[in-house]
């Protein structure tokens, strides 16, 4: 006999075990380091557009502005930011407001991005959002000039084999949360109008207001 | 949210705690607060905010939380016309005046003398290895850093950690209760607010230090922490719409951070990555362990 009986049923055993494992986390199997490298080609992709830019601000916009929209949920953050509020606002309204958001956006996080030309970028680990697999916590530490290292976390949807970040995290304090709650905050106070938050963005992003310095 | 954003939540410390002295009875008051309101509201993780973020989780918005909320407005302008006309303009003298050394040392000094503190914390945590950090670096610090003037446990490993009882108490499950401006302190909930308190009953500083001197190293500790983060009270903010709600949702959620590490028991890694995040990494962060911002 090539196999003894036992040898037989410990390897069925073995192999039940295995593709119990295997089908037990599938997907996430399969996104693995995908999301972490996601955020990696992102960055890379990110200063080497920018830095190319040669000090153009204008193309450097542009660049930041494409980049931005084709990897950030950025439709899906401007509507979170507006919580309930969204649903009463006009399609108009909204699209001025998203239009706005994204300027916000561009503004606030172009310089990041800019920066990290010059600074150390390591992806630490890729984390599992156990309850729902479609979710990654990329875990980057970004070397500061400073001397010492931020935690920044971002957020990955998975969607038909797309990543897109869903929100980042930089030393606990999350995009989505802190711009909702201000948001709403101020919604509150002026009745809900959203028209009012899209004029005050507008010129706060006139006056460059977003940019860190 | 960019990164010097997210780093400290700078108000929270910007007057200092001035708990130098708290009498028995205002303890009992806030103990029984504690109990009526804080036990009551739930805790959330990190990563339960995050699922609300994206809507996987069902709600659309995290609570405020701020039942006081007028109240806490008007406290929170009243701290900050006293940080616009006070503490911002010593805290930029001090770092004009004094080289950068000497204020390191000044950083060092307090964290040094708040050893007893922190200790008490990582040992009602059950952190031992924290504990025994916080022990070696209180007598390293004590004896060849020169009475806590220079963090030579720093270069041997021994990381500076923060730790407060309000922490404590989360860990032991108690809710943040409801969101609580107090007046020269800054943000804070009834449980930190609580853990205040307790902290200062826990410091033998309390027993030993004059009423004068338990206030000046109070104020020198915040006009330190202060100067450390002029540009980015600055940037918070400049680019606010709504300041109060800003800094209400930062002080929030950087405690938040602080409690559960930054870290979710729920989460587990990829393949292909083999290590967590150091456990410490999103602690101490409070109280900036980085060079000024603005060198």
């Amino acid at each position: 006999m090539l196999f003894s009986k036992r040898q037989i049923i410990s390897g069925i055993s073995a192999a039940i075990a295995l593709s119990a494992f295997v089908l037990h986390m599938p997907v996430r199997t399969a996104a693995a380091g995908d999301a972490g490298t996601f955020v990696t080609e992102l960055k890379d992709n990110a200063v080497q557009q920018l830095t190319a830019a040669n000090g153009d601000e204008a193309l450097k916009e542009e660049r930041f502005r494409t980049l931005l929209n084709g990897n950030f949920e950025v439709e899906d953050i401007g509507k979170f930011v507006i919580g309930r509020y969204w649903r009463r606002t006009s399609d108009e309204d909204r699209k001025a407001f998203l239009s706005v958001f994204e300027d916000v956006l561009v503004q606030r996080f172009l310089p990041l991005f800019d920066d990290y030309a010059t600074q150390t970028f390591n992806v630490e680990a890729v984390r599992a959002d156990a309850k729902r697999p479609e979710f990654s916590t990329v875990v980057s530490r970004v070397g500061q000039p400073t001397g010492s290292d931020a935690t920044v976390l971002w957020r990955i949807r998975e969607k038909g084999g797309a990543f897109m970040v869903s929100d980042v995290k930089a030393e606990g304090i999350s995009l989505r949360i802190t711009y909702q709650s201000e948001y709403a905050s101020f919604l509150k106070n002026n009745s809900g109008d959203v028209k009012k938050l899209t004029q005050l963005l507008a010129r706060k992003v006139k006056a460059g207001a977003f940019a860190p310095k | 949210m960019d990164l010097k954003l997210g780093r400290y939540i700078v108000i929270s410390q910007l007057f200092g705690l001035f708990f130098s002295h708290v009498s028995g009875k205002a303890l009992r008051a806030l103990a029984i607060v504690l109990m009526v309101s804080g036990c009551a509201s739930t805790s959330q993780g990190p990563d339960d905010q995050w699922a609300q973020a994206d809507g996987s989780a069902g709600a659309s918005e995290v609570s405020d939380n701020d039942p006081i909320e007028l109240l806490n407005r008007f406290v929170f302008a009243f701290n900050d016309a006293v940080d616009v006309t006070l503490f911002q303009p010593a805290s930029a003298l001090y770092r004009f005046v004094l080289p950068e050394e000497v204020r390191d040392s000044v950083r060092n000094f307090m964290r040094n003398i708040s050893s007893p503190v922190i200790l008490a914390n990582d040992l009602l945590q059950g952190e031992w290895e924290r504990a025994e950090s916080t022990t070696t670096r209180f007598f390293v610090n004590t004896t060849i850093g020169l009475a806590g003037l220079f963090d030579v446990a720093d270069d041997m490993g021994y990381e500076y950690h923060d730790e407060d009882f309000g922490q404590t108490l989360a860990t032991y499950g108690t809710g943040e209760g409801f969101y609580l401006v107090l007046p020269f302190l800054g943000p804070s909930n009834v449980r930190d607010g609580a853990g205040l308190v307790v902290d200062s009953l826990l410091d033998p500083l309390t027993y030993i230090l004059s009423s004068e001197a338990a206030i000046g190293r109070r104020a020198l500790s915040s006009v330190d922490t202060r100067s450390r983060n002029i540009e980015l009270v600055e940037d918070i903010k400049r680019d606010s719409i709504d300041y109060y709600a800003r800094v209400r949702s930062l002080y929030r959620q950087r405690r938040e951070s602080e409690i559960t590490n930054g870290v979710e028991e729920d989460d587990f890694l990829r393949p292909g990555l083999t290590s967590l995040p150091r456990e410490n990494e999103q602690l101490g962060l409070l109280v900036p362990r980085s060079v000024p911002l603005s060198e």
